[in-house]
């Protein structure tokens, strides 16, 4: 009986050996990745981001027959932005789909969620759909993560270093989001302003992502005599800030974090609340904005309108997080192609972590995607944009090496 | 009670006067307030016709908003959306109460087909479909309008008036204002009509009802259809500062079930009152007590919850009713 | 042929025959005493005859006309009207909103300040003008009784069900509601058909009396005739069915 087993045993553990040619998700002629998004609940306006992703890959496989003769299928699946269905989500992904690779899984704590269980199986979690800068510090655990969003905390710093420089007398109030987004926003902005931000910042008022007002913390905020506003929270809050804002009668000089800066937000303010309540509000920058009508012959913009004609046209253009998901899938597709003849879960890694290019098409002019074994921030190179005729104008030279 | 709100009143009224910061956040507050106050009431209603807590009133408040917006996206103005969104509103409560007996009657057929008698929790079979439905309408609103935050218009100027040093906004005010201006209608209707005389006595005593000729089902009928209209009223004064999203009203409806219970859940004015309150006291505690932080605002708004239910069980304005059985 | 007739009718409860093949007759203009020990069916006969439960089998018939086919709602508009053993008066409604819910069941084409008053009349008529703006819930049994009697008064019934309407009187009252009912006879020219164990009331006030036990029939006569009847005496041990009151 023993015996029988243990023959049984070897005849699989063999068997096994003798298939691991090919790493998971790879056959002759497909390459097969994941991802989870919150295609419903609260965050589901992020929904968008995996079809425009697939839309890339789509194009890339009928343009180009893939990579390597073989073509990419993405597989997206729903966890509500919360962690607790990412976890099975993520089983399912890789236990019974055979992924090859998690890519661009969106959200903190949903990426949280699975980090060890992925890098304990040696699966790559890639170009993930959060700007935290822990994915980016903390390689060395977690060879097998890596992010993609520029960090929370770089985007706070440039804030600061801008004011520094523009409006050095500026009384800043802040209003942050309750949880480790917009702590690390914050603290960003705290080291750019250090050593005197206890001065500079007059009021933080905290608020909830579910918080159904924020007029009591706008009329706390005007109260403390901030001149400027900065509002580092998620696009919900943030629409409601600036339409509270107007409301009260209130008109400091905005600074919004890129994450809820989307023209399609921008534009539905200022039809809501007025073009003064949005005029002059300053993010940063890292992707093109297709809205804007002076790159409407940039190559990218053309190409990236051109692929969502053909294989997303529901979709809406304005979106901001569209043309973001094809620089990404842009990415991918890059590293894929520097991974090998037959590509590994190792060589993917390995290409993803020599990344060095400026030819992304969906990123701005001046950004480039340069990593290393030692240097998990694949985007670094952000610039000040300006809203103003319906439209961001990016302005100034690239900030550099924000983490 | 009578006296402690009057007191509470004076109190808000010196305090304005006295600090600017004060009464920007009183009528700030009051404005959300108001919402909890419409929605709470909408629950009190269905409450009190069906003993049922309708948990998806949120979700069809929500629905009904994005009807409007669509309906302007048609090209229709916006008092024509409002009222066409507010008919629509009272045929889909008056249509989910229906789809709700519906349901219900077919398990009991279906049982009794199988051969098991009086399956009986009809009340909690109701409240099974309103928690099917506020998934379902959910679902709905981002298939349908994608979950894309859109933006909507709103009744009132967005630009603020002036009172001494204190910026009103007038859309707060507005809100205010329609929010009172439906309770006192709806007052007068149940006060002083016939219909509203029998849709009380229909939720009271049903059995009775029917027997001095109340058409007890179509005054339940009548109620959810109220009810989806106070919904859509909210939905339509929120809308314009948390923007259209398929989830914009999963919180407020949090506040508003707190309002109702505050209130007590079979008193419409406790309602509006507990929403009132609720809608102050958060802004003034935020505001003055450094403490109460954004996360602790709902965990405050329980804890009041807890104290008033402990000192007065039945709520601000609830009275015992004993029941036989 | 009586203005109310139930004919064999029979109902049953899982295992229990609340109405066993009973047949009554209430001619019209006539007080009815429905009598019988605890749980004898005489609260389902008014439940089967305001429609609340459908009779397995047999008729009943109000002037002439079948009423097994009329929704509950439509019942009063017949002309029937009742009182609860357990009073079900609508308890956060003032008093004369209670009789107004009533007023209204009859009150198409009237208008709203004519059905007011006739509500205020009916008050007047059970003696609880002066309570009209009270709320219902903390007032006394006995009045709560006499606020149910008026709403069902306040829908100009021709037909009157009392469950139980002396519940909660005391011995004058008990007197006075004799009376009260009578007049209801004579001068509203209603028919009464009434449950009551108060037997001095009922063998006082009562045209016909009708006997029930176990849901069935025991006896049918005059009043006195009732009381001689050994079946009858029997049903209530002898105990409780004294001779009349004078
Ligand atoms: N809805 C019901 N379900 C089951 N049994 C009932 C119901 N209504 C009445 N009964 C039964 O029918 C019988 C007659 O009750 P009822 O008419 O209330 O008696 P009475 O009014 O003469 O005291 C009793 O045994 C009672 O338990
Ligand atoms: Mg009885």
């Amino acid at each position: 009986m023993l015996a029988a087993a243990l023959v049984a045993l070897a005849a699989t553990v063999t068997g096994a050996t003798a298939r691991t040619a090919a790493d998971p998700g790879i056959t002759n002629d497909s390459i097969l990745i994941g991802g989870t998004f919150p295609l419903s609940g609260s965050a589901s306006l992020y929904g968008a981001i995996p079809v425009a992703e697939k839309a890339y890959f789509d194009y890339v496989n009928d343009t180009r027959g893939g990579v390597n003769g073989r073509k990419i299928n993405f597989k997206y699946v729903d966890d509500g932005y919360d962690a607790s269905q990412t976890v099975p989500a993520i089983r399912q992904l890789v236990e019974q789909d055979k992924v090859f690779a998690i890519v661009n899984a969106l959200g903190t704590a949903p990426g949280l969620a699975v980090r060890d269980y992925l890098n304990e199986r040696k699966v790559p979690q890639v170009l993930l759909a959060t700007g935290d800068s822990f994915w980016g510090f903390q390689y060395k655990k977690y060879p097998w993560t890596i992010g993609y969003n520029p960090s929370y905390p770089g985007e706070g710093t440039i804030f600061a270093k801008h004011i520094l420089s523009k409006t050095p007398q500026a009384k800043v109030g802040v209003l942050m989001q309750n949880d480790p987004f917009g702590q690390q926003l914050l603290a960003g902005l705290r080291r750019g302003f250090a050593p005197n931000s206890k001065s500079r910042i007059v009021d933080v008022e905290p608020v909830d992502v579910t918080a159904p007002d924020v007029s009591q913390q706008l009329l706390k905020l005007k109260a403390s005599g901030a001149d400027t506003l900065i509002i580092f929270t998620t696009p919900s809050p943030s629409i409601k800030a600036f339409v509270t804002a107007a409301k009260i009668n209130w008109h400091p000089q905005i600074y919004v974090s890129y994450v809820s800066a989307s023209p399609l937000f921008m534009g539905a303010i200022a039809k809501a609340a007025g073009a003064a309540a949005v005029d002059g509000t300053i993010t940063t920058s890292y992707v093109k904005d297709a809205t804007n009508p002076g790159e409407q012959n940039d190559p990218g913009v053309k190409l990236f309108e051109q692929i969502m004609a053909k294989y997303y046209p529901k979709g809406n253009i304005a979106d901001a997080n569209l043309i973001y998901a094809m620089s990404v899938a842009w990415t991918a597709v890059n590293a894929l192609q520097r991974a090998g003849k037959t590509p590994t879960r190792q060589g993917f890694m390995n290409a993803l972590t020599s990344t060095n290019t400026a030819a992304n098409p969906f990123l701005l002019k001046g950004v480039r995607l340069q990593t290393s074994k030692t240097d998990h921030f694949f985007i670094e190179d952000l610039t000040l944009t300006k809203w103003a005729n319906g439209h961001w104008n990016a302005f100034g030279s690239f900030y550099h090496h924000a983490r | 009670m009578v006296l402690l709100l009057a007191a509470a009143c004076v109190a808000l009224v010196i305090g304005s006067l006295v600090s600017d910061q004060f009464a920007e956040q009183t009528v700030a507050g009051l404005a959300t307030g108001g919402i909890f106050g419409s929605l709470a009431l909408a629950l009190v209603l269905i409450y009190r016709a069906t003993e049922v807590i309708n948990f998806a009133q949120g979700q069809m408040a929500m629905f009904t908003t994005y009807i409007a917006w669509q309906l302007m996206q048609w090209g229709i103005g916006y008092w024509g959306a409002f009222v066409l969104t507010l008919g629509i509103a009272f045929a889909g409560g008056v249509a989910l109460l229906a789809f709700a007996l519906g349901a219900v009657f077919v398990r009991d057929w279906t049982f009794e087909r199988m051969g098991i008698k009086q399956a009986g929790g009809g009340v909690i079979a109701v409240v099974i479909v309103t928690i099917g439905m506020l998934i379902l309408l959910e679902g709905a609103a981002a298939w349908i309008w994608s979950p894309e935050i859109k933006s909507f218009p709103s009744a009132f100027p967005t630009r603020p008036i002036r009172v001494g040093g204190v910026a009103f906004s007038i859309q707060d005010l507005g809100t205010i204002g329609v929010a009172l201006g439906s309770v006192v209608v709806l007052w007068v209707f149940f006060q002083f009509t016939k219909v509203g005389l029998a849709m009380r006595a229909a939720a009271l005593r049903p059995f009775a009802a029917r027997l001095v000729g109340v058409r007890v089902n179509a005054m339940l009928a009548l109620g959810w259809g109220l009810a989806a209209v106070l919904g859509a009223i909210a939905g339509l004064m929120i809308a314009p500062t948390i923007f259209l999203q398929p989830t914009m009203m999963d919180t407020i409806l949090i506040y508003a079930f707190a309002a109702a219970v505050l209130g007590g859940i079979e008193s419409p004015a406790g309602a509006v009152v507990g929403g009132l309150a609720l809608g102050v006291v958060l802004n003034l505690l935020g505001t003055y007590v450094h403490f109460v932080t954004s996360e602790l605002r709902l965990p405050v708004a329980l804890g009041m919850l807890l104290i008033v239910l402990l000192i007065k069980p039945t709520g601000l304005f609830g009275h015992r009713v004993v029941r036989k059985v | 042929m009586g203005l109310l007739s139930m004919r064999e009718v029979r109902l049953r409860f899982g295992g229990i025959v609340a109405l066993d093949n009973v047949s009554l007759e209430v001619d019209e203009g006539r007080i009815v005493g429905l009598i019988g020990p605890n749980g004898a069916g005489k609260t389902t006969a008014f439940n089967v005859i305001t429609r609340l439960y459908r009779p397995d089998e047999g008729e009943v018939e109000f002037d002439g006309k079948s009423l097994l086919r009329t929704p509950p709602y439509r019942i009063v508009k017949h002309g029937i009207a009742r009182t609860f053993q357990n009073v079900e008066v609508f308890p956060t409604m003032t008093v004369l909103e209670n009789v107004l819910v009533g007023a209204h069941a009859s009150s198409r084409f009237e208008p709203e300040h004519r059905v007011r008053t006739r509500a205020e009349e009916t008050l007047e008529l059970v003696g609880l003008r002066a309570l009209a703006e009270r709320p219902a819930v903390g007032l006394p049994f006995g009045t709560l009784k006499r606020v149910e009697l008026a709403r069902a008064l306040a829908s100009q019934p021709r037909l009157l069900l009392l469950d139980e309407p002396a519940g909660g009187l005391n011995h004058e009252e008990v007197e006075e509601l004799g009376g009260f009912i009578r007049r209801l006879r004579d001068e509203l020219k209603l028919t009464v058909l009434l449950v009551e164990h108060h037997m001095s009331l009922v063998m006082k006030v009562s045209d016909w009396v009708h006997v029930l036990n176990f849901g069935r029939t025991i006896a049918s006569g005059t009043p006195a005739e009732v009381q001689r009847d050994p079946t009858v005496i029997e049903a209530y041990l002898g105990g409780e069915i004294d001779a009349p009151a004078a």
